[in-house]
């Protein structure tokens, strides 16, 4: 990428070489909902 | 407030200060002071981000929060991982190969100077008033609760920030912040220890969480498309992801933070780690609410906790009703307790029904027990803020927490005070300097940019104090600076969002259709101010994004058929 070429291809090449963060991102924020929605369950009497 | 109180928080504060100072005494340039050299790890940068979001704010009002609506709140987070992916994908890797210090400065490159002035321009205004009010807001708590002069706490807070922010810029924010998040989580975690040694010895977690569970505290996830419900899996997904983006992405406060990075993987892991803490956190202070509510469910509570409003009335001649109002509330508490220890030593059975439906209907007349007491306040003096949502965790903090642990709290609600200010103060220096001052007078020395961002920092600074000290003089300034900054924020993401999505929308097109959309958001607002058409201020967000780029895409369409 150049300095007068901000273009977003590239940026996705970077971005890309360890994608594997994101996953594991969106999978425990995905844990963390699935622990409060046990949680409505189990203490939610309202 | 006793003397070893008084030496921790003296002792946590000016360690951080001094050490802030000493760490970073030496700047060789520009690119130092305002990147930090671009040295940080991706932890530093995690927590970095963390505490410049997380304000006092966050530490007073979320567990109260919690105290009177439950845990539903964290759902307003859930879209802020996606938000910190979208940024480590498309933002972070433009931002560090360009080599920009702010993120306007990436317009120039994909646009023009104008629209690089325009957007930087808004967002001086935009956070130069919130810097202002991340003091006030905890500033007007302490002197009500602890009776300490609000021009003094102003003062203190915003004069301590600029020492360390104007001697050593961005580092010195980012290792000060590691020392305060440091010092908040550690606070915070204590609290939650004492919480649950203050319950009764046969109420643990399970059966606090149970007793939270009969009043409605725990309904954490609600699914509904209820637009009335301000909290839903939904809009905190949806509308979450959407705000996220538009702080993070576009908010100097938060790009500096990032910036920072010794590389562009470093970034990314730093707000990854945002991604991964940030729900965790709000889900813990909001848990430390409910556990506040439990604790006042065996101990007696105020009926309103803000001290300054039971003065008022107390001194008005609506005392006597108020006091009767007290003696209830008395009773009751009293009936709450004895019902809540029978019905723990209950397992399952029609007679645990029967008494948690009483406990219900018992918690509902002292809620209107609270109502009146509101009423009563208002009637005393109607500019007082009756809801005392603010005021609950510190009242529990001030009256119940041993000695040297009220300093240590203090220390952290200051601590997340002077980390947000930090941020934003180091931010509007930075955006002076580098988008207005240097770009439109270029050919000094690296000196003179370095001592020319020193002395912005510092001018933001004392605005920062000024707002804060001139905010009593306003009704309702929080919400004014909230509504300015939907106003600003729609229009620069917009224009971020064309910059990386929108090939075709060019410089010329995108600086017009940001001053035409800005006109158009300042209209509808007025429009909704007298009445002529109902739009809650948060919609000018999203509006003020989609318009942005409808115009420049309709102004594209005019020169080229022009062509």
């Amino acid at each position: 990428m150049t300095m007068t070429d901000p273009n977003l291809k590239t940026a996705k090449k970077v971005a890309n070489r360890w994608s594997w963060a994101y996953i594991f991102v969106i999978v425990l924020n995905g844990i963390y909902i699935a622990l409060f929605y046990w949680l409505t369950i189990l203490y939610d009497k309202s | 407030m006793s003397i070893i109180d008084w030496s921790v928080l003296g002792l946590v504060l000016a360690m951080i200060v001094i050490y802030g100072i000493i760490k970073t005494r030496h700047q060789s340039g520009v690119t130092d002071f305002v990147t930090g050299g671009r040295k940080a790890s991706w932890w530093t940068i995690g927590l970095s981000v963390m505490a410049t979001q997380a304000s006092a704010i966050t530490f007073l009002s979320t567990p109260g929060q919690a105290f009177h609506d439950g845990m539903g709140f964290v759902q307003f987070y859930f879209g802020l991982p996606i938000a910190m992916i979208l940024i480590s994908l498309y933002f972070v890797p433009i931002y560090h190969r360009l080599k920009v210090f702010t993120a306007y400065a990436y317009l120039e490159q994909r646009f023009d100077v104008s629209t690089r002035t325009l957007t930087a321009v808004f967002f001086l205004i935009q956070r130069g008033l919130a810097a202002g009010i991340t003091i006030f807001a905890p500033s007007i708590i302490l002197s009500a609760v602890l009776g300490w002069d609000l021009l003094w706490l102003n003062l203190m807070i915003g004069c301590l920030v600029i020492v360390y922010t104007v001697s050593g810029g961005t580092r010195a924010v980012n290792i000060t912040q590691k020392q305060q998040m440091a010092v908040i989580f550690g606070g915070m975690f204590l609290t939650f220890l004492m919480l649950l040694n203050f319950l009764p010895l046969e109420v643990g977690l399970d059966e606090a969480l149970s007793i939270a569970g009969t009043q409605g505290k725990m309904n954490v996830l609600d699914f509904s498309f209820d637009f009335e419900n301000r909290y839903t899996f939904w809009s905190g997904l949806i509308g979450g992801s959407f705000l996220a983006l538009s702080y993070f992405g576009t908010d100097q406060s938060q790009v500096q933070r990032y910036l920072s990075g010794r590389s562009i993987r470093q970034s990314q892991m730093g707000l990854i780690m945002n991604g991964l803490l940030k729900v965790p956190m709000q889900f813990f202070i909001l848990l430390i609410g409910v556990l506040v509510f439990v604790f006042y469910q065996f101990n007696d509570a105020p009926l309103n906790f803000n001290p300054t409003n039971e003065k008022a009335v107390l001194n008005s001649p609506y005392a006597e009703e108020y006091q009767e109002l007290t003696e209830d509330n008395a009773l009751l508490m009293g009936q709450i307790e004895t019902l809540q220890l029978e019905y723990i030593g209950l397992t399952d059975s029609p007679k645990k029904i029967q008494i948690g439906q009483n406990i219900n209907s018992l918690n509902e007349r002292q809620l209107i027990l609270r109502d009146k007491a509101k009423e009563l306040i208002k009637a005393a003096d109607s500019d007082l803020e009756t809801n005392d949502k603010d005021y609950v965790f510190i009242h529990f903090i001030l009256t119940q927490l041993p000695v040297g642990l009220i300093g240590l709290l203090l220390a952290v609600i200051l601590s997340a005070a002077m980390s947000s200010t930090a941020s934003e103060i180091n931010a509007l220096g930075t955006t002076t300097a580098v988008d207005l001052y240097q770009r439109h007078r270029p050919g000094h020395s690296e000196t003179h940019y370095l001592k020319a961002t020193r002395y912005f920092t510092l001018i933001w600074g004392i605005i920062a104090i000024i707002v804060a000290c001139s905010a009593p003089l306003f009704d309702n300034l929080i919400q004014l600076v909230n509504i300015i900054g939907s106003i600003f924020y729609g229009n620069i993401l917009g224009v971020f969002l064309a910059a990386f999505f929108i090939n075709r929308i060019r410089g010329r097109s995108i600086f017009f259709a940001a001053i035409i959309n800005q006109i158009l958001i300042i209209a509808l607002f007025v429009m909704d101010l007298f009445a002529i058409i109902k739009l809650p201020y948060l919609w000018l967000n999203v509006i003020g994004c989609v318009l942005v780029i409808g115009i420049a895409l309709f102004l594209e369409m005019i020169q080229s058929k022009r062509v």
